[in-house]
């Protein structure tokens, strides 16, 4: 339905520069290899603010600019096209956006940009500096609205004042003015003049990666690789969790416990579903030096498979396994819990001495294996069901420790508040999207927080939220 | 005011600027401390692989570490701050520790380079690091099948 002489806005447009939108549409629409004609953008633009959408010949009186914006689609999607055109422009054609490709291989082009995530930021950046400096991009073509979408980005993206503390050390590398100066020689290598080859300090700083950034750094270089690979040193202490949990399967966990030859002491494995009994064994087998094993949540074993497992390390002649953690994995029978206990050569007496209080909070569920109780499991007092038994922070709960009344047991007797652990007993409490329960302390110091950018340490929850992962097991 | 038996040490940098370090403060460095129990009657410790903005810094952190009043929270803070320089003197710093043998600082300067490099994909470490990607496409492509698994 073509508008009326009246409804059409752009017939007596014009810019500043003299030309019509018609003929600035049909020239950016050429360089685009787009076509536009004036007569299917009124229809389309018809078609978005319909006046009679169900064509009953009833005008419905819609605005076509209801909130007094001067609404131009011509002009908009022409502002949209030369910014993109901008972009290609200035950066080269994949940093647009509309071509993400993987960071495989290597960039032979002058685009210093990063991919991902830092394409915004180094983007927001050049605009800052080329709008100040009136080059680049063509006043013409970006809408004033723009101006305040660089202004979001900033907000978001540039590093300055409290936002650097969480994300980085180095200020100087993400301000404008470095950028220029350093021109993002950022690195001098310390390497005695060995160019291309990564500094020495790196090998040192690779011990402190976790295992997803370290199979990651392996396709940096071959000597980073070697490193990587070869050095049991890095492999000896091996911990898995999100996002890596539900991807390791058996055969991904022995190639992974293969590089630490046999020197392997400490296996944490948090919410491995996929491993099995079979795999573990596979494990076990392969490193008779294990003395500490963690695996909360991998429902995939069975209480009967890890101490058939238990039962054949220790009985040839090794040591055997000092300090497990089953948290949650099923159901644990008593008797199985004591020959647990007999299999790690629990002291009881010193059980009872190094007992450190656990507190049922997000982030520390489970046990740590720094932690000197051979076993996390206990028997809780209350249902006498071997289950994670918590303690109470609460001041009034501490009073009256290991008696008949003392505030400890499972969370299925004693529901916690997933942010400071106390028990709810005697206090309102409020029940989040995650079905967790959190006492009304925490949660009005949490919305009393959010009015600030910044977060307080004291509060993991809120940090925490944010790695929160649905499984679906089959 | 120092007790009398209190002993100073006298640190020299590769470049021949001297510190005065209290004994007690200096042997967190275990190589100091190897130095000064095998009976180092130097005027002045020379520090060969470590320059005077790099000790000027250790010196700033062993003095921290050092101090009984500060809480575990107040030195975390310090921590905080500390590693907020240019990535090249962290790297700089990392050198230093090693060959000082200072595990605290060690700890602290390594842990702030891991924390950066897993903001990074491949990429950009290359790029940071000025490092040169020596991988066949055959090799490249081995490498990333073998841990496929990881990044699917």
């Amino acid at each position: 339905m073509a508008l009326s002489q009246e409804e059409n806005p752009f017939s007596e447009e014009k810019f500043e520069d003299g030309c019509s939108i018609e003929e600035c549409l049909g020239r950016k629409g050429k360089n685009l290899g787009v076509e536009f004609k004036s007569e299917k953008l009124c229809e389309g633009i018809d078609d978005i603010l319909p006046n009679d959408p169900f064509d009953m010949g009833v005008t419905l009186g819609l605005p076509n600019d209801p909130f007094g914006m001067d609404f131009n689609i011509g002009a908009t999607v022409m502002a949209i096209s030369g910014w993109i055109e901008d972009i290609e422009k200035n950066f080269g054609r994949k940093s647009s956006g509309f071509e993400m490709g993987e960071a495989s291989g290597v960039k032979k082009d002058d685009n210093k940009l990063f991919s991902e995530l830092n394409f915004i930021l180094s983007s927001s950046m050049k605009f800052e500096l080329e709008v100040g400096d009136e080059k680049g991009i063509d006043e013409n073509s970006v809408d004033s609205d723009m101006d305040s979408d660089h202004g979001l980005y900033e907000h978001h993206y540039l590093l300055e004042g409290n936002t650097e503390e969480s994300i980085c050390f180095g200020c100087e590398k993400y301000s404008i003015s470095s950028a220029e100066k350093k021109g993002n020689e950022l690195v001098t290598n310390n390497n005695d003049g060995n160019e291309g080859a990564p500094p020495d300090a790196l090998f040192f700083a690779l011990g402190y990666l976790g295992v997803r950034d370290l199979l990651s750094v392996e396709s940096v270089c071959k000597s980073l690789r070697d490193a990587i690979q070869n050095d049991p040193l890095l492999w000896r202490e091996i911990r898995i969790d999100y996002p890596l949990n539900v991807k390791i399967t058996d055969d991904a966990l022995v190639r992974l416990t293969d590089r630490a030859q046999g020197s392997l002491h400490s296996l944490n494995l948090v919410n491995c579903f996929k491993i099995k009994d079979s795999g573990l064994k596979r494990v076990l087998e392969k490193h008779p030096r294990l003395t500490k094993l963690s695996v909360p949540g991998c429902i995939g074993l069975s209480i009967e498979g890890v101490l058939t497992n238990l039962k054949s390390f220790k009985s040839s002649g090794k040591t055997g396994i000092e300090i497990l953690r089953i948290g949650e994995i099923c159901s644990v029978k008593d008797d199985q819990l004591k020959e647990l206990r007999l299999l790690l050569g629990e002291d009881k007496d010193k059980q009872r001495t190094a007992h450190k209080l656990h507190f049922y909070r997000y982030g520390q569920l489970y046990l740590s294996l720094e932690d000197e109780c051979a076993i996390d499991v206990n028997v809780c007092p209350r249902c006498q069901h071997v289950r994670l038994v918590y303690d109470c922070p609460a001041k009034s709960c501490q009073q009256r420790p290991h008696t008949s009344q003392s505030c400890r047991g499972c969370t299925f007797c004693i529901p916690r508040c997933i942010n400071c652990g106390r028990c709810l007993n005697d206090t309102d409490y409020e029940e989040t999207f995650y079905l967790d329960l959190i006492c009304l302390n925490c949660w009005m110091d949490i919305l009393n927080c959010q009015d600030r950018v910044t977060l307080s340490p004291k509060l993991p929850y809120i940090h925490q939220q944010a790695s929160y992962s649905l499984f679906i097991y089959d | 005011m120092s007790s009398p038996e209190e002993k100073t040490l006298i640190l020299k940098s590769s470049d021949n600027e001297e510190f005065l370090v209290k004994e007690s403060v200096a042997v967190q460095c275990i190589t100091i401390k190897n130095l000064v129990e095998d009976g180092c009657d130097l005027d002045a410790i020379p520090l060969l692989n470590v320059d005077s903005k790099n000790l000027a810094w250790i010196i700033e952190f062993m003095e921290k570490y050092a101090d009984s009043t500060s809480t575990d929270a107040e030195k975390k803070d310090f921590d905080t701050e500390f590693v907020k320089k240019p990535f090249n003197d962290v790297l700089g710093l990392i050198l230093a520790a090693n060959y000082l043998n200072f595990p605290a600082l060690m700890d602290v300067m390594c842990d702030a380079c891991a924390n950066e490099m897993k903001l990074w994909s491949v990429e950009q470490v290359r790029e940071k690091f000025h490092i040169q990607n020596d991988y066949t496409e055959e090799e490249e492509k081995a490498v990333r099948a073998e841990n496929f698994w990881a990044f699917e």
